[in-house]
């Protein structure tokens, strides 16, 4: 196992750039996740590391050894691919004996079956077996051994998958949305399955997806990756309770947070739609600044008791609890709210109801949103909104 | 459309094709007093042999070269059929996926090249290979159709459609530019493969201006051109010795096909993804 | 090892390429197709070129330079352009008919049963006999003596027909060959285009209420019109690649009736060893060829796709 350095990588495609200065550190044994939308440059970074790719600039160590030389081959990383990328031609078990063949048997002895038979090659492939057998019963795919992919479900594809990248014991894994091509219930199994095989084998897993849940839920450390930046990069909690910029703070988090635009007032108080809010900000009078806040760190009430008020748009019924969907005049997206099932139930479509927020649990971000603007300690008076 | 009238109408297309055909075959079974006795007006016999016998296949085989020329017809098939699928597979692995500049046009100025037919070209032809001292010799005959624009498409074209995801794990795995090539892409374009030996077989026998041009020995020369050479349409034929010749002159070709056509049916690749 | 690590350049890699890029890995392999491709298609157009600007002795060697000379003798000679005539007449004849058979077929054939599947190997059985051995079969068919034609004419009272020497005939008998042979590509073409029309665009127009002809001329066709390009431009190509039967039944006859401007640059090459005329009249050829085929690519462009 071995840690990875990224160090100021950046790759253009035709002009284009796809990735600027991106450094990133992942540890030795630790399960980091690239999470980021479509077309972020996260997959790319995930390929220039595996040597699939050549970077414009940078350099990459993988166990503190400069990698940047190294054929794909000879980076000793694995990679699992979004479509599994298994030979439909081969068995199962051969699918899994490709790379040990590949890396221990000589050119001769891969190229010929006959030389399979010299007792040089019988002695590895008898290890070989060994290898594979112990993988695919940690996997519980012994019985797949001689089907062919073809003949495997989703899931049982992508565990053949995860065979073919343990089995050689590589300094590190690479998973590029191994999940995406499963469907919504097996995605929740295999997620689990996932992280605590890497517990087991307390490797280096570096794993890009696009679905924030999946980087959530499965991460030591995440790096929000957009436009070809690292945004933030921090455990799961920090990323979500404590996002450095207003794109990261949209990114993560379902339902998505809800974000309001304000301006300083001459008290260095932020003005919510023409409301006043109490707590200070560093940042000069007359600035904008934008304000989010969290789905469960917002309070509905009666319309009289606030100052924000609005209209009920929408009710989006998760079960247990409710999303309710305000539409706040001169807001421009409706405001979400989650409220438990019991409460929800008294209201109507169309209601007009108060909106009240918890001063602690504001996020407040420049106007551009991308930094964060630290708050004072909120001013104890009557609470704002 | 009624059923009859569509079971009559696919009949006469059917007819229209074969007919022509199974009348040739027909022929190489007569004698020559036969075909010059009955087959001008019209009867049963006009169609086939009244006195049915071999003896044109006999003459076939006296033939003084046709066995060496017929030799020269099936070795020409595989080495063009080899040739062709063995450079258009290097070709489109290449242009499929290699990144280089002026991959795309190096591409259309391939297919470009499609629209040159021999036909209209023959004199400089004769001219480059005349240069190059290839008249006369196999060579001359093969080399100037090893590359097939048709080959390179048609290969491009499959390789596209295996997933690149197969290669890049395939390198990982540690293989190298010609290990992807055994690997990862050659099992799953084994249809194309064949599909593209076996169409530049069959086309061989397709030739006649370009060895009528470049081949002026007698024992050097394919088949079928030196059948050509019993036809003269101003003065009586041998008709049945000229259709059994040619049929034993296509028959390799059959046979070759029926052995290959079976692999022929389209095999998917897949990586086991979706 | 290294831990120091500044931002460098990464260019100079004394390893291959990680993704093949460039074009040094890429030469090894298209090393085969493009030796050839130069040798058998780029420098025969340039020997073209140089020899058109050439006079040859009868030997085959070149004894001077003639300029534009051979492109000005063959495009003003009454025959070459007769000839040129010829092959246009004959794509204009050919491709029409060709497609009209092979989109019949095709719309015959369309659905996948065992009978179809027969069917249309025969449509496209001429093709594996190759075109030497089908003009065989054309020149005994029509056999003025022997042939089954005349006996059939004869038989139903009709006058026999010298198929090779009258004029018509032989210019019916080198085309209807050509389609024949070909009508199976143009088949094969429109099935595949056919193949390719996502059913519940059908299935929409018949909620629609269209009808068959509805149906056929405003949604079939017009979704044809890739497969109905790439049909052209192949029977286009195929028209002017009729020289085996002229060569080997009619020369050029009667009276000039195939005298094909293909036909003249053979014989101008290898009767009259005119090297210089005959490759003018070649490029000459290929350039009306290629302005044809520019000019259908262009007119049947087709401007959208599927999803």
């Amino acid at each position: 196992m071995a840690s990875i350095t990224v160090r100021d990588i950046s790759k253009g495609f035709s002009g284009q750039p796809i990735l600027r200065n991106v450094s990133l550190d992942i540890r030795d044994g630790e399960f980091l996740s690239l999470v980021g939308p479509s077309g972020c440059g996260k997959s790319t970074l995930l390929r220039i590391i595996a040597g699939l790719e050549d970077q414009d600039g940078g350099a990459i160590e993988i166990g503190g050894r400069s990698v940047d030389a190294e054929r794909p081959g000879r980076r000793d990383v694995a990679m699992v691919f979004q479509s599994y990328a298994l030979y439909p031609h081969l068995s199962v078990y051969d699918n899994m004996a490709a790379p040990l063949r590949q890396r221990s048997l000589t050119q001769l002895q891969r190229g010929f079956g006959l030389a399979r038979l010299l007792p040089e090659a019988r002695r590895k492939e008898a290890e070989f077996r060994r290898e594979i057998e112990a993988t695919a019963a940690m996997l519980g795919i012994t019985a797949l051994l001689q089907r062919k992919p073809a003949q495997l479900s989703g899931g049982q594809r992508q565990r053949v998958a995860l065979g073919h990248a343990i089995v050689r014991h590589p300094k590190a894994f690479l998973m590029d949305e191994p999940l995406s091509n499963l469907d919504a219930k097996l995605r929740d199994t295999v997620r689990a399955e996932i992280s605590a095989l890497q517990r087991r084998l307390g490797a280096t897993f570096l794993y890009v997806t696009h679905d924030q849940a999946e980087a959530m839920t499965m991460s030591d450390r995440i790096a929000v990756i957009m436009e070809g930046r690292v945004l933030q990069i921090g455990t799961p909690s920090e990323v979500y309770h404590d996002p450095a910029d207003l794109r990261v703070a949209r990114f993560i988090g379902s339902p998505r947070i809800n974000v309001l635009p304000g301006e300083v007032d001459s008290t260095g108080r932020p003005t919510l739609l023409g409301h006043a809010v109490d707590f200070k900000v560093p940042s000069s009078a007359g600035s904008r600044v934008q304000v989010a806040f969290r789905p469960h760190d917002a309070l509905i009430c009666s319309a009289d008791d606030a100052r924000l008020t609005g209209t009920i748009q929408h009710m989006e019924n998760l079960g247990s609890d409710i999303l309710m969907h305000l539409a706040l005049p001169g807001a421009d997206e409706p405001i979400i709210v989650r409220e438990s099932y019991e409460t929800a139930a008294r209201r109507r479509l169309g209601d007009k109801v108060g909106l009240k927020l918890d001063p602690q649990k504001l996020l407040v971000f420049d106007e551009a949103g991308s930094a964060r603007l630290g708050q004072d300690a909120p001013v104890k008076t009557k609470a704002a909104s | 459309m009624k059923r009859p009238l569509r079971f009559m109408l696919r009949l006469v297309l059917a007819a229209l094709f074969v007919a022509p055909i199974l009348l040739a075959l027909a022929a190489s079974f007569r004698d020559n007093s036969d075909m010059y006795r009955y087959a001008g007006s019209l009867s049963l016999w006009t169609f086939l042999p009244a006195e049915p016998g071999i003896d044109a296949y006999r003459r076939a085989f006296t033939l003084p070269l046709l066995q060496t020329q017929l030799f020269n017809t099936v070795l020409l098939g595989f080495v063009m059929a080899t040739g062709t699928t063995v450079s258009s597979l290097l070709a489109g692995y290449a242009l499929s996926r290699f990144r280089f500049r002026g991959r795309q046009a190096l591409f259309l100025l391939m297919l470009f090249t499609l629209f040159i037919p021999v036909d209209v070209i023959l004199p400089p032809l004769f001219f480059v290979v005349r240069d190059l001292g290839l008249i006369d010799s196999f060579w001359g005959l093969a080399l100037p159709f090893i590359f097939s624009p048709i080959g390179v498409y048609l290969i491009r074209q499959a390789i596209e459609e295996v997933p690149r995801e197969l290669d890049h794990a395939a390198s990982l795995d540690g293989a190298g530019l010609w290990e992807v090539l055994r690997t990862a892409i050659l099992p799953n374009i084994r249809g194309a493969l064949i599909a593209c030996w076996l169409m530049h077989f069959v086309f061989v026998w397709e030739w006649y201006l370009w060895p009528l041009t470049a081949m002026r020995s007698d024992d050097g020369q394919l088949a079928q051109v030196a059948i050509a050479s019993l036809i003269d349409p101003l003065r009586s034929t041998d008709y049945a010795l000229v259709f059994a010749a040619a049929i034993l002159t296509i028959l390799p070709a059959f046979v070759v096909f029926a052995i290959l056509q079976r692999f022929l049916t389209s095999s998917q690749a897949t990586t086991g993804g979706k | 090892m290294d831990t120091t690590i500044a931002i460098r350049p990464v260019r100079l890699k004394p390893r291959l390429p990680a993704l093949l890029e460039g074009w040094g890995p890429a030469l090894v392999f298209l090393a085969p197709a493009l030796v050839m491709l130069c040798l058998f298609k780029l420098w025969l157009i340039a020997e073209a070129v140089y020899t058109s600007t050439g006079t040859f002795d009868p030997g085959g060697q070149r004894i001077g330079n003639a300029g534009l000379d051979n492109f000005g003798f063959a495009l003003s000679d009454s025959r070459f352009q007769w000839g040129l005539w010829l092959s246009l007449f004959a794509a204009v004849a050919k491709v029409p008919v060709q497609l009209a058979l092979g989109l019949a077929a095709a719309l015959m054939l369309r659905a996948n049963t065992g009978g179809n599947a027969v069917v249309r190997a025969m449509v496209i059985s001429p093709m594996f006999f190759g075109l030497p051995v089908t003009t065989f079969i054309f020149a005994y068919m029509f056999d003025a003596n022997v042939g089954a034609v005349n006996a059939i004419l004869s038989g139903i009272g009709l006058p026999r027909v010298a198929w090779l020497s009258t004029e018509a005939p032989a210019q019916m008998l080198v085309l209807g060959l050509s389609i024949w042979r070909d009508v199976g590509v143009t088949m094969l073409v429109f099935l595949a285009g056919l193949s390719a029309i996502p059913p519940q665009i059908a299935n929409a127009a018949k909620l629609d209420g269209a009808g068959p002809f509805a149906l056929f001329f405003t949604i079939t066709l017009p979704l044809l019109a890739r497969s109905f390009q790439f049909a052209v431009v192949l029977a286009t190509l195929a028209s002017f690649q009729i020289l085996v039967p002229v060569l080997m039944l009619t020369k050029g006859g009667p009276t000039g009736a195939t005298d094909l401007a293909s036909f003249q640059i053979y014989e101008t090459a290898f009767s009259y060893f005119d090297l210089g005329t005959a490759s003018a009249m070649s490029l000459a050829l290929l350039f009306g060829l290629i302005v044809i085929i520019a000019l259908e690519l262009r007119w049947l462009a087709v401007k959208w796709t599927y999803e």
